[in-house]
């Protein structure tokens, strides 16, 4: 089980991806856990979480991120643009899997 | 262009870290859902159960309904019509739980200040100036559209007070360590509390005697008054605009950047019209909240429905073309970010400059527009999903011309991103 959350402005866009990577993981027999949030909910929606994203448009918030992330010891990164322009779920499934380290699992 | 980028970012990170326009914004983003209520009251009373300019002009039956009109007011006036009171509770509460404190007693707190600093009687005089009554209350001037930036500041300034205050040990009353965690920190707060409404209220009490007026008519005219002014003028908006675009052209989400200086001023215009329409007068901003998301967020920012239309009349190439087809859903309900990143507009200098030349032409043509009469004012709030047509229809309090402006602005912009579209596939194809 992985535990993932996507976050946007208003968690909208990255809505879309999420249905692709929910779609990717179910090709793959993965129970997942995958939703989109709005950025200002990230104290929130990164409870219990194993990997966090934000959509590229919201990048300048990283920082911020990795402070709320980091204090759970949850790896955040930003969503590469042209995966999210794509909405590439399986790219972004993958990336997720290489960041909570269960690559080897796949 | 990655230097830009780097400046932009750096720009972007600053107003993601200040704290008040951090407050700010999110504090538009809660009450926006509640302007859109209110809206729906003004639909009710002003496009569907009105004899002079709704439905009941031309199907009389719907006049039987009329009866529920006082209810509809109500929705109309307890949300609108306080939105300054909820600006002031959401950016004290945001503003107090970003510095550590209690959200629920610094809104409140917040809240009880503008009362303080409100004007609370009011003699009604004769002809001769000898005073036949005395009224007493907060008028709705203070709660309402014209009391936002009022708000706003006395929140910041109650919430910084009591913040510094907080911090002087010797003025919170410490409580032996038997007694409840919640008890003791309501008396450590007593005094903090008591001085932050006394300074307000001597601040307040300084203006009046100096300037003779009360607070909200000092912020106002001196604050507000100006902003809005520069907000509703073209020259005002395309500024914003052009910053807005600039931001998205390197990937950043511009609206969410500056949202906390636009979204003041863009809401209260808004809702200064919806006031006036309720009241039966004539409504004067040109420019508002829904006049933006109608002539530039027509499938997201840059009007990039209309790039999404250009991709799939002349685009070739498979790679565009299956982009153009995924972000067209999404386009329809103005999320523009597939479009975005996906050809990408983002950081690519051939698709950059219709992005921005079709903002600017959209926005100065929805003014033209709406100056020449063609295309009505709008008054009503709409979330910002509305699909097009709809969004330009029903902001204008159902008015047709409003769709059709809508239309026009989104052909217009095809047009001025369509040439640049068969450039990007000629370069593409070079490129190969």
């Amino acid at each position: 089980m992985i535990k993932i959350r996507l976050f946007c402005a208003a968690g909208m866009s990255t809505g879309i991806l999420v249905e692709r990577m929910i779609k990717s993981a179910r090709e793959r027999g993965l129970e997942a856990d995958i939703a989109a949030a709005p950025a200002a909910a990230m104290e929130e929606e990164t409870q219990g979480i194993d990997v966090a994203f934000l959509g590229p448009q919201v990048r300048y918030k990283l920082d911020e991120a990795k402070k709320i992330c980091g204090e759970k010891k949850i790896p955040v990164e930003v969503i590469p643009m042209v995966d999210y322009g794509t909405m590439n779920g399986k790219n972004v499934l993958d990336f997720a899997l290489r960041l909570s380290g269960r690559e080897e699992q796949q | 262009m990655n230097q830009l980028s780097n400046a932009l970012m750096k720009v972007g990170k600053w107003a993601d870290k200040n704290e008040y326009l951090n407050a700010v914004k999110e504090a538009f983003q809660m009450f926006i859902p509640f302007t859109i209520i209110g809206a729906m009251g003004t639909l009710w009373t002003s496009v569907l159960c009105n004899a002079n300019t709704g439905l009941g002009s031309i199907f009389p039956p719907i006049m039987a309904l009329s009866f529920l009109n006082p209810a509809f007011n109500a929705v109309n006036f307890c949300t609108i019509g306080y939105i300054g009171l909820g600006i002031t509770v959401l950016v004290g509460a945001l503003l107090g739980s970003s510095k550590g404190h209690d959200p629920i007693y610094c809104g409140l707190l917040s809240l009880l200040c503008l009362a303080g600093v409100s004007q609370s009687s009011m003699d009604v005089a004769a002809a001769d100036g000898t005073v036949i009554e005395t009224i007493k209350g907060i008028f709705n001037s203070n709660l309402g559209s014209t009391g936002i930036f009022t708000g706003i500041i006395v929140a910041i300034c109650s919430v910084e007070l009591f913040n510094t205050i907080m911090k002087i040990d010797a003025l919170r009353i410490k409580m032996p360590d038997k007694v409840p965690g919640s008890v003791a920190k309501s008396f450590s707060s007593l005094v903090p509390g008591f001085l932050v409404i006394l300074i307000m209220g001597l601040i307040s009490l300084v203006i009046y005697t100096v300037i003779g007026g009360y607070l909200n008519d000092f912020i106002y005219n001196l604050i507000q008054a100006p902003l809005l002014r520069l907000g509703s003028s073209l020259p005002g908006i395309l500024v914003f605009v052009l910053i807005a675009v600039m931001l998205w052209s390197v990937g950043l989400h511009g609206e969410n950047m500056i949202n906390g200086v636009l979204n003041p001023i863009l809401i209260s215009l808004m809702v200064e019209n919806t006031e006036a329409v309720e009241a039966d007068g004539a409504t004067m901003n040109i420019i508002n909240f829904s006049f933006y998301r109608t002539f530039l967020c027509t499938g997201g920012t840059g009007m990039v429905l209309a790039l999404t239309i250009a991709f799939l009349i002349t685009g070739k190439r498979e790679e565009n073309r299956s982009i153009a087809k995924l972000s067209l859903v999404s386009n329809l309900f103005n999320i523009g970010e597939v479009c975005m990143f996906g050809y990408p507009v983002v950081l690519n200098p051939i698709l950059i400059i219709p992005f921005i030349a079709s903002s600017l032409a959209s926005i100065i043509m929805g003014y033209v527009l709406t100056a020449i009469h063609i295309c009505p004012i709008m008054y009503v709030n709409m979330p910002w999903t509305m699909p097009p047509f709809l969004l330009g229809f029903l902001a204008s309090g159902g008015n047709i011309m409003g769709g059709v402006c809508q239309l026009i602005a989104l052909a217009v912009s095809t047009l001025i991103y369509l040439p640049f579209v068969k450039l990007y596939e000629k370069q593409q194809a070079a490129a190969e």
